[in-house]
């Protein structure tokens, strides 16, 4: 990797961080080049705050195929133990990581005015929806596995805004505890 | 006084719209102003920031839902499932009327960790929604069960307000007042 694909990769994880933190309004290009730790090249162009959005939507679209969703996949695992994997990764991801949901928080405050992150928003939940329901394939019908992962994408999505608003990880935790328990009697 | 009232009415109507709408950071003082067809500079004889101006939303909202929606969970002349009912249709009137999301929940995202003022108004909200609910619920289930129920409730309604904002779609929001009604009538103490 050369250079300056290797400093552009750390202005959109720069550029990431900050989104997440205070959304896509109110931060600059100045407030996201003046996060990193390396000096910027003179023959350095910065693009749009467009461009380092939805490139900071596609880093953590990257974080949730390779590191998150991947459980979902692992078929050497029964589904329930793939659900509280993945459960937890996604918990884990939100608590120990500092900041919200990028593309919650873009559908807010960015998309309305940006048609451009409609693409990478989509593309986010129906990468949710697809880990759900394949692990659900074990345990339902198809088309009812498509519904019950869809429910749950979005009832996951309204506890992780609770999780915002009470500071805490109880709603993921119930969310998850429901889920399971519902997996669990689908099984039979 | 009277022309002052309604222009503060008129004010905080065009914000709570705004807000809902484009979120807290894309709205400005001038947005709002171009709303009310009056000058930036009359906007901030009312309210001396956005700040101020969005606590005063808050406290309208507040209001608003505690007087017209969530009164119906306290209506001794209701039954449990009436309140349920005409609880949830005063929701489904004001969050699929077409003036945006739940301006709570977007505060919240947006604004919870940078606008340290934000944080109480946004958590009695979702304190006095969520109360509402585990009132209605405690006529049927015991008080633990009740509250869980009822936070988790409006967790999930967050969701589908979230989704419907994403796809258009308030699928998510009939299926919860659909559950949530399923859940009164098959509680552990019968008719409702």
């Amino acid at each position: 990797m050369n250079m300056e694909r290797q400093f552009l990769k750390e202005v959109i994880v720069a550029a990431a961080k900050i989104f997440r933190q205070n959304g896509y309004y109110y931060p600059d290009l100045d407030h996201i080049t003046s996060q990193l730790p390396l000096d910027l090249p003179e023959h350095f162009i910065i693009k749009n705050k467009v461009f380092f959005a939805i490139e900071a939507m596609n880093h953590i679209q990257d974080i949730f195929d390779s590191k998150i969703l991947v459980c979902a996949y692992d078929e050497s695992k029964p589904p329930i133990d793939r659900i509280i994997a993945l459960n937890k990764k996604i918990e884990g991801y939100y608590i120990e990581s500092n900041g919200g949901c990028i593309f919650v928080s873009f559908c807010m405050d960015g998309l309305r005015q940006n048609e451009e992150f409609k693409g990478p928003i989509e593309r986010y939940f129906s990468s949710l929806n697809d880990a759900y329901r394949n692990i659900l394939n074990g345990i339902y019908e198809p088309a009812q596995a498509q519904v019950i992962a869809d429910e749950f994408v979005a009832d996951l999505q309204g506890a992780l805004i609770m999780m915002r608003v009470t500071g805490e990880s109880r709603p993921i935790q119930r969310l998850s505890e429901r889920f399971v328990q519902r997996c669990k009697m689908g099984q039979g | 006084m009277l022309h002052d009232e309604t222009r503060l009415d008129e004010i905080l109507g065009a914000a709570e719209t705004l807000f809902r709408t484009k979120g807290y950071r894309s709205t400005s003082m001038a947005d709002v102003a171009e709303a009310c067809h009056f000058q930036k500079a009359a906007l901030y004889y009312h309210f001396a920031s956005k700040e101020a101006l969005a606590l005063a939303v808050m406290k309208r909202v507040q209001t608003f839902s505690e007087k017209i929606i969530f009164s119906f969970a306290y209506d001794p002349s209701l039954k449990p499932l009436d309140k349920l009912l005409k609880l949830n249709e005063a929701l489904e009137a004001y969050y699929l009327s077409g003036h945006g999301g739940c301006l709570f929940a977007a505060f919240a995202i947006e604004q919870m960790d940078t606008i340290p003022s934000f944080t109480a108004p946004i958590q009695q909200y979702f304190n006095s929604w969520s109360k509402a609910y585990e009132t209605i619920f405690l006529d049927v289930f015991n008080s633990d069960k009740a509250h869980a129920l009822a936070e988790g409730l409006v967790s999930d309604l967050q969701g589908a307000l979230l989704m419907l904002r994403v796809t258009q779609d308030p699928k998510h929001l009939y299926r919860l007042f659909g559950e949530s009604r399923q859940l009164l009538l098959s509680g552990p103490s019968g008719e409702n």
